[in-house]
């Protein structure tokens, strides 16, 4: 199974395993899996396996959720594909600035989405409920990116240490 | 030059995908506009198969939960409870539904019409589970095409309306609640000297706005809201709730007012999806059945 394969499979069960808890926690304090996993993807992944898992993930999460077809896919793989790029620069392998950009992929993610749910709707109204439940919610991914993004980089161990082998034509996250 | 091909892949890669989430998303958005729809199976699937796995997941919560409620509460006086709390449910919707039809005309032919209403087959759905996104409000149900479940469905539970079905597979359906940002429903005040009409929307909250019709409208705390029947969704006279607070709104063209919901969201377990679809959906339906593949549903 390849990697990327490997880390969607984890991803599918984390998305379904928050539905359940949403039943009994209120929904911003039950971590978003779907955006934590996007952000292990960048990081562990190439740019093109992260973001082909982010858009498949997203689509599921469509799928599980409220939200238009393709909404969530097109926010996950922007995080996905900003945090490849921004990996280096900010040391997102790091627990801190893992934990800061988090929370600030958090409030842009969710802010994005209602934003463009309203607009849709042709009204935006920005509310203080919301406000809080963002930053109330930023914080809980915060907590769990850092210990989570770190076990699926154990799980998944880079390519080049597991086989010695240059990256294949997916880049680094697919094929093998 | 390795490193520039990999890079042009993925923002080939991201262009393309973007392109087909904006496809996807307006087409979605079209769907939804038209009471939603049947998912293809390829997504069904996927639906489909969250069900059991949601069941294996939340069994041992489920049974903890069910032990605590069954053998501490005492089994039989439980049920007995639970069979008497549904008689008065029925009766009190029944009562909403009978005062709104005495209401609105005061003639037998309206009763009588409420009454054939009243009789719309229902189908009871468990719901299988919520939300996996923290800014959308929508529930699973365990219940699907199979069941006689379409997409454009009034949902509702024992208190009022719950929301309606936005896609269906055979075995499973999703419900977008009254709370989501995207609900719209035509609500009316029910107390006789008022009847002021407006769109009850979602706004992502636990609370409700009430978007009134006319800014003179009179509308005060404590009123009750159903459904008007003028939406094209769901009948009328299905408890929406109550006005908690009323905006005056100043200089603004629109004057709101907060309702609670009259269902509590926070503990749905079991909802009866009304077998009915309004007349305009159905048309709306029936032309996209016959429409060749491509061709725009009326209306869009």
């Amino acid at each position: 199974m390849s990697r990327a394969g490997a880390l969607f499979g984890l991803s599918l069960a984390g998305l379904m395993l928050r539905g359940v808890v949403a039943e009994y926690l209120p929904a911003v304090l039950v971590p978003d899996l779907g955006l934590v996993m996007a952000v292990a993807a960048g990081l562990h992944l190439g740019s093109v396996g992260a973001i082909l898992v982010s858009f498949a993930l997203g689509l599921v999460g469509d799928l599980l959720s409220g939200s238009l077809l393709g909404q969530q896919a097109l926010v996950l793989m922007t995080l996905a594909g900003v945090t490849s790029l921004a990996d280096r620069q900010l040391q997102l392998k790091r627990s801190l600035p893992l934990a800061v950009f988090a929370a600030v992929a958090t409030v842009a993610a969710g802010a994005l989405l209602v934003a463009s749910t309203s607009l849709y709707e042709g009204r935006l109204v920005p509310d203080a409920g919301l406000a809080v439940g963002l930053l109330l919610h930023a914080a809980v991914n915060a907590v769990v990116a850092p210990p989570l993004a770190a076990a699926v980089g154990r799980v998944l161990p880079e390519p080049a240490v597991r086989s010695g082998r240059a990256p294949g034509f997916f880049g680094e996250g697919l094929g093998r | 030059m390795g490193d520039l091909a990999r890079r042009l892949r993925a923002v080939l890669l991201f262009a393309g995908l973007a392109a087909a989430a904006l496809v996807l998303m307006v087409g979605d958005r079209r769907a939804l506009a038209g009471g939603g729809r049947d998912l293809p199976w390829w997504s069904g699937l996927l639906l489909d198969l969250t069900i059991p796995v949601r069941e294996l997941v939340a069994a041992p919560v489920d049974l903890v939960r069910g032990a605590v409620r069954h053998y501490v509460a005492l089994l039989d006086v439980r049920e007995e409870n639970e069979a008497l709390r549904r008689q008065i449910a029925m009766l009190q919707e029944e009562n909403v539904q009978l005062r709104e039809a005495l209401v609105a005309g005061g003639q037998i032919r309206s009763i009588l019409e409420m009454r054939d209403q009243f009789d719309i087959p229902m189908q009871p759905a468990q719901v299988a589970g919520q939300d996996v996104s923290p800014w959308f409000h929508s529930i699973l149900l365990d219940r699907g095409r199979h069941h006689g479940l379409r997409s454009g469905m009034p949902v509702i539970d024992e208190h009022g309306v719950v929301g309606l079905l936005t896609a269906t597979t055979p075995r499973a359906s999703r419900a977008m609640l009254l709370l989501d940002r995207q609900s719209v429903v035509d609500g009316i005040v029910q107390r006789a000297d008022s009847r002021a009409r407006g769109f009850v929307r979602g706004t992502g909250g636990p609370r409700l706005r009430f978007e009134l019709a006319i800014r003179e409208a009179d509308v005060r705390v404590g009123d009750e809201v159903v459904t008007s029947g003028l939406g094209g969704v769901f009948p009328k006279g299905l408890r929406i709730g109550t006005v908690v607070e009323v905006e005056e709104g100043g200089a603004s063209l629109v004057r709101t007012a907060r309702i609670e919901p009259a269902v509590d969201f926070g503990r749905l377990e079991q909802v009866h999806v009304m077998l009915w679809r309004s007349p305009t959906l159905e048309l709306l339906h029936a032309a996209e059945e016959e429409a060749p593949p491509g061709a725009s549903p009326p209306g869009s």
